[in-house]
């Protein structure tokens, strides 16, 4: 823009300050002189009578003198001395006898300002004073005087006007002298400043004597941004460049059009009375088209030929229709409305359409300027998201199926164990809200346990980041406080924001621990019970050598001292025998003889004898449920049951109580609790409960007193082998035995007994040791590895009369009937080593020699035994003897055998 | 302040009055002008001023009380003439013949004259030409003294000054009332010797003057012959003695 130096004075900035401070200074000349004036007024008015008082104070004492000697010289010397003051007009002394002792005047002051004065300060003013001696108050006359107020003004007024003159005239010369400084020092290097400026020079001279003032600070700073502006215009070019490069390679769509066409058009709207513009525009479904259709892309950059599939600009300009659908008109729709609405920028995600057809999405997004100049040009960008949305549902797919999922999955930071994500299975898992967890830490789900949460949390994190992953169990805890186990599956994750993470897929694995507990449990006792039997068998053999000995030394003694001892033994070894077989009822391998059995007999039976084992101060009831159902069971084995429930609750109850036997029918279905513990199957069932009320089991000691050689009695008092044998019983005969018990309350042992169809069984039919007539010189051959049980058993059948051969294991027994020797009875232990057990030899028997009777023995003898199922498969002709065997026992099997193949 | 002082001194002869035989039911005002030594204010030995001594003396002979008021000169004289006082001793002149009743002389020296100093002596009023007289600011207004080009003349505020302008030497003569000056004498301690000589220039004498019409007859009467007892009998002599030197009664 041409700019010129104002050529008239009058229109320099020297004559405009001159002006303003002439003016100024006039005015405030005027202003503070009648402010000072109006303050000098006052002033003098208080002052003018202040003066009058003082000077009469000032004569007093003369005048009281010249009064009270009646001494008129001095009187006229007093009136006289006051006269000195031109306004005072009037002056007299009179004595106490009221002659006038002198008295003066003078005339009125008269001038043009007199009414000025007599409407300022009044017409006169008089002071007077009486003239008395302060100690007596003698009288001794008055002074007075009177006071002409034109000579007071006309003081006032000269010095007013000099007051205002002077301060009218300060203020003048002040701003001359200003001008003329401010031109010189100001205006006049401005102007030259201003001619080079105009001149367009790229420096500005700065003279020694501005160069530390602002003149010198203007042409410096000039100097600097002439410089800068040269800078910023070589650097603008620069930008240019390479903004014209970055529009050209970016990869958004970048294009410039002139919308000035739509304000246009929006504007002829507004002025035509459209007030709502959306209604105006789906109203008329071709007026959005018709505003779009006024757009003119001026430029557009290669992303936006890329995106929209164009060859060039200009087939993108030609055919630019084809990129709306209808969303994208939606999307126009919004646009116009917030021109409409002079938004100051729009954004939108919306769909268009390729030249060729597409669909594609993306977010555009353009400033929207405050005027029509500025809609001239505008810069429009388009993102193209279509494969961000794709990756984007994607994503949702598979945070769906991750929330679908019934494993809980949780993301957690490994550098801090901050929890960043959880899914709905995991919250609901832990007891939380939906989200609750995220920032917290992951330890917080953690259960204390011999480490801490957070040395949980390092150890699996840094067993994470060394390995990649890591699983295994935690100790949970639930925002409740409940306690569970969890089942964690946990991977490394980089995530590009958070670092490494920690994912982890957890279950609750508390019902599964607690079935691999029972199970582990099951094994546990089912190896005690193993060893158990195995410990039975070998002792067995044991009781087998002692008793036959025993048997056989005493058919030797005849001495009664020596019989009794004997005896004991023999009452020792028995005893023995039944610690192996309550062992092996344990293990569930006892031999077992079940019979029909009415359990309230039993429980009846129990009352003949149970008085022996109780103390007078436990009451013994029984409630018997009438037409019990007949139960198939060893009745030895249930009576031994029972009178170990009978004898535990007996000590459960040392300051005494009350025993109860109970017997019920009941049904278990799918309800019952002991068909959901999994320890009984549906069907009818007799129980027998024996309760007493004492003080009951603890929580840590219930779960242990099923276990062999478990007790709580003191040593010697117990063997610890009751409730294991009742367990093992009661399994072995398809029936269970659960406990309740509440601590001082008492304690309910009920044994579940099954009862089937309940169609009676053959009654056992006990061997009468009487009846035995051996069979003389049978040939029997005895098969055992136990060279000692081997040795007895032949000594007790040659005695017996028979003849014996013995074969020390099965296949040497098997080799013995391969040359032909003739038997008419085969004894042979179960197991024995080598590759012919005695199932198999006891086979090989009955085809080779068919109908041979064989007796089979074994400490393991029962359903469980090994090679049971072979023994299951051997004719009738076969016996089975659980060691260890008594002699008679022996025998009557033996003879028995021999009778049956007869 | 002099004026106090003087209504104590009236106050106390009021009360003296009272004591007295009445002679004059409603008793006499006396005006007593205040001028050393007539009237004496705070005098160390008591005294109370001349015509104060001599205003009582006749108050006491008379047996009538007295209100005594002690004024300037002339409002002394002008509550005479308006009657606000009954009676005032003061010079006896044709003015005071004419404007009051005299009543009875008091003392006959009640002289005006100029003291020169030792060395000095004066006859006539020459003898003092080309000396310094100090005179009291005031008087001798019509006197040729005042108006003499060859005296200098020192104006002072009073007598005092004026006498110890004289015993400093300042001024070589002092002109004055006898009275007032010969009790500064005494007050300075300046004999008869320490002077040179003794000019009177006015001859006067001290009367009882009263207000004309003011005083009954016969109370007048009664006054003149108190007086006339008192200076008869020396009384008044007396009186004058105690406020002036021997050498100079």
């Amino acid at each position: 823009m041409e700019t010129s130096l104002p050529k008239k004075f009058t229109k320099s900035l020297s004559f405009k300050q001159a002006r303003a401070a002439v003016t100024t200074g006039f005015v405030l000349g005027i202003g503070f002189g009648a402010l000072q004036i109006a303050a000098d007024l006052r002033s003098e008015i208080d002052q003018t009578n202040k003066t009058f008082k003082q000077s009469l104070r000032a004569f007093e004492q003369t005048a009281f003198q010249a009064a009270y000697g009646l001494d008129k010289e001095l009187a006229q010397t007093v009136v006289n001395g006051l006269f000195q003051q031109p306004a005072v007009v009037e002056a007299k002394i009179i004595d106490s006898y009221n002659d006038t002792m002198y008295f003066k005047s003078r005339p009125h002051l008269k001038n043009s300002f007199s009414w000025l004065a007599e409407g300022i300060f009044g017409e006169a003013k008089s002071f007077s004073t009486r003239l008395t001696d302060k100690q007596t108050g003698f009288h001794a006359g008055d002074l007075s005087i009177s006071v002409d107020t034109n000579v007071i003004a006309q003081a006032f007024f000269q010095r007013s006007g000099l007051i205002l003159s002077f301060g009218i005239l300060r203020n003048v010369i002040l701003a001359i002298i200003l001008t003329v400084l401010f031109h010189n020092m100001l205006t006049r290097p401005l102007r030259k400043l201003a001619g080079l400026i105009h001149d367009g020079a790229q420096e500005l001279p700065v003279s020694a004597s501005h160069k530390n003032d602002e003149l010198g600070a203007i042409a410096l700073e000039y100097n600097q941004l002439s410089r800068d502006r040269s800078e910023a215009i070589a650097r603008l070019l620069q930008e240019e460049v390479r903004f014209r490069r970055l529009f050209e390679n970016s990869e958004v769509s970048l294009s410039n059009a002139d919308y000035s066409n739509v304000y246009k058009t929006l504007n002829q709207l507004r002025e035509e009375g459209v007030t709502d513009l959306r209604q105006y525009l789906d109203n008329n479904e071709n007026a959005t088209w018709d505003i779009f259709t006024t757009i003119n892309i001026l430029s557009a950059n290669l992303a936006t030929l890329r995106i929209f599939n164009a060859s060039s600009e200009a087939d993108l300009l030609e055919h630019s229709n084809k990129t709306f659908n209808q969303l994208t008109l939606e999307m126009f729709k919004d646009q116009l409305c917030a021109i409409w609405a002079k938004h100051s920028t729009f954004r939108a995600e919306t769909t268009f359409k390729t030249l060729d057809g597409v669909e594609i999405v993306g977010i555009i997004s353009l400033p929207l300027p405050e005027t029509e100049d500025g809609f001239r040009s505008i810069p429009v960008s388009i993102l193209d998201i279509t494969e961000f949305k794709k990756a984007e549902t994607e994503l949702t797919f598979r945070g769906e199926i991750i929330e679908g999922m019934s494993e809980g999955v949780q993301a957690s930071r490994i550098s801090d164990g901050i929890i960043i994500y959880t899914n709905a299975m995991h919250d609901t898992m832990f007891g939380y809200e939906e989200g609750e967890l995220i920032g917290e830490f992951v330890g917080t789900t953690s259960a204390e346990t011999d480490k801490t949460p957070e040395q949980t949390t390092a150890h699996i994190h840094g067993e994470i980041e060394a390995n990649g992953s890591w699983v295994g169990e935690i100790r949970s805890i639930k925002k409740d406080g409940t306690v569970f186990w969890c089942e964690v599956s946990a991977t490394k994750f980089e995530h590009p924001l958070h670092g490494s993470l920690s994912i982890a897929v957890q279950s609750d694995v508390t019902e599964k621990k607690i079935t691999e507990e029972k199970l582990r449990q099951s094994q546990r006792l089912e190896a005690v019970g193993q060893l158990t039997g195995g410990v039975a068998h070998d002792f067995n053999n044991l009781l087998a050598v002692i008793m036959g000995n025993q048997e056989l030394l005493r058919d030797e003694i005849t001495d009664p001292e020596n019989l009794k001892f004997i005896d004991a033994s023999i009452g020792a070894t028995r005893r023995g025998a039944d610690l192996t077989k309550s062992m092996l009822a344990f293990a569930r391998r006892s031999q077992l003889a079940p019979e029909s059995t009415d359990l309230n007999a039993l429980v009846l039976d129990t009352k003949n004898w149970i008085h022996r084992a109780l103390p007078e101060y436990i009451d013994f009831v029984t409630v018997l449920e009438s037409n019990l159902w007949a139960v198939e069971i060893d009745r030895s084995a249930a009576e031994s049951a029972v009178l170990n429930l009978i004898v535990n609750a007996r000590d459960a109850m040392p300051d005494g109580g009350e025993l109860s036997i109970a017997t019920a029918n009941v049904t278990i279905d799918e309800t019952s609790k002991p068909y959901q513990a999994n320890e009984l199957k549906a069907g009818r069932y007799v129980t027998v409960a024996v309760s007493d009320s004492g003080h009951g089991i603890s929580q840590e000691i219930i779960a242990k007193i099923f276990e062999p050689f478990f007790t709580t009695k003191p040593i010697g008092s117990g063997s610890g082998l009751g409730l294991s044998m009742i367990q093992g019983f009661m399994r072995q005969s398809r029936g269970t035995v659960r406990v309740t018990t509440e601590l001082g309350v008492g304690t309910t042992f009920t044994l579940y007994f099954d009862a089937g169809s309940g169609t009676p069984v053959r009654p056992k039919k006990e061997l009468e040791l009487a009846a035995i007539a051996t069979t003389t010189g049978a040939r029997i051959l005895v098969v055992e590895d136990q060279q000692d049980v081997l040795d007895i058993i032949k000594l007790i059948l040659t005695r017996a009369g028979y003849i014996v051969s013995s074969a020390n294991s099965g296949d040497a027994a098997k080799a013995l009937f391969d040359d032909g020797p003739e038997f008419d009875l085969l004894i042979t232990d179960l197991v024995m080593p080598g590759e012919t057990q005695g199932a198999e030899l006891a086979r090989y028997v009955s085809q080779i020699c068919p109908g041979l009777p064989v007796v089979i023995m074994s400490g393991y003898v029962g359903n469980d035994a090994p090679q049971d199922n072979q023994t299951q498969q051997l004719g009738p002709q076969s016996f089975q003897l659980t060691k260890p065997i008594r002699r008679n026992e022996l025998l009557l099997v033996i003879e028995a055998a021999l009778q049956h193949s007869a | 302040m002099n004026v106090a002082k003087s209504m104590a001194t009236c106050l106390s002869m009021l009360s003296l009055a009272l004591f007295a035989k009445p002679v004059f039911a409603e008793g006499l005002s006396f005006a007593t002008v205040d001028l050393v030594p007539y009237v004496l204010h705070d005098d160390p030995g008591g005294r109370l001023g001349l015509m104060v001594d001599i205003d009582t003396a006749i108050a006491e002979r008379m047996g009538i009380p007295v209100a005594d008021e002690v004024l300037p000169m002339a409002r002394a004289i002008k509550n005479l003439e308006r009657g606000l006082t009954d009676c005032v001793v003061i010079a006896l002149t044709p003015w005071s013949e004419s404007k009051f009743q005299p009543v009875a002389k008091i003392l006959n020296r009640f002289d005006a004259a100029i003291i020169t100093r030792e060395g000095v002596p004066i006859t006539r009023i020459e003898d003092i030409h080309g000396l310094r007289l100090a005179i009291t600011r005031g008087s001798f207004a019509d006197s040729p003294i005042s108006s003499d080009p060859n005296i200098t003349q020192v104006p002072t505020n009073g007598y005092e000054q004026s006498v110890r302008l004289f015993k400093a030497g300042r001024v070589d003569a002092v002109a004055g009332s006898e009275l007032s000056i010969f009790y500064y004498f005494a007050a300075e301690q300046i004999s008869r010797k320490d002077i040179g000589g003794i000019l009177p220039i006015i001859h006067a004498s001290l009367w009882l003057h009263c207000a004309k019409g003011q005083v009954p007859d016969d109370v007048i009467l009664r006054l003149q012959e108190t007086t006339n007892e008192l200076r008869a009998e020396g009384v008044f002599t007396r009186l004058l003695k105690r406020y002036i030197p021997d050498d100079f009664s």
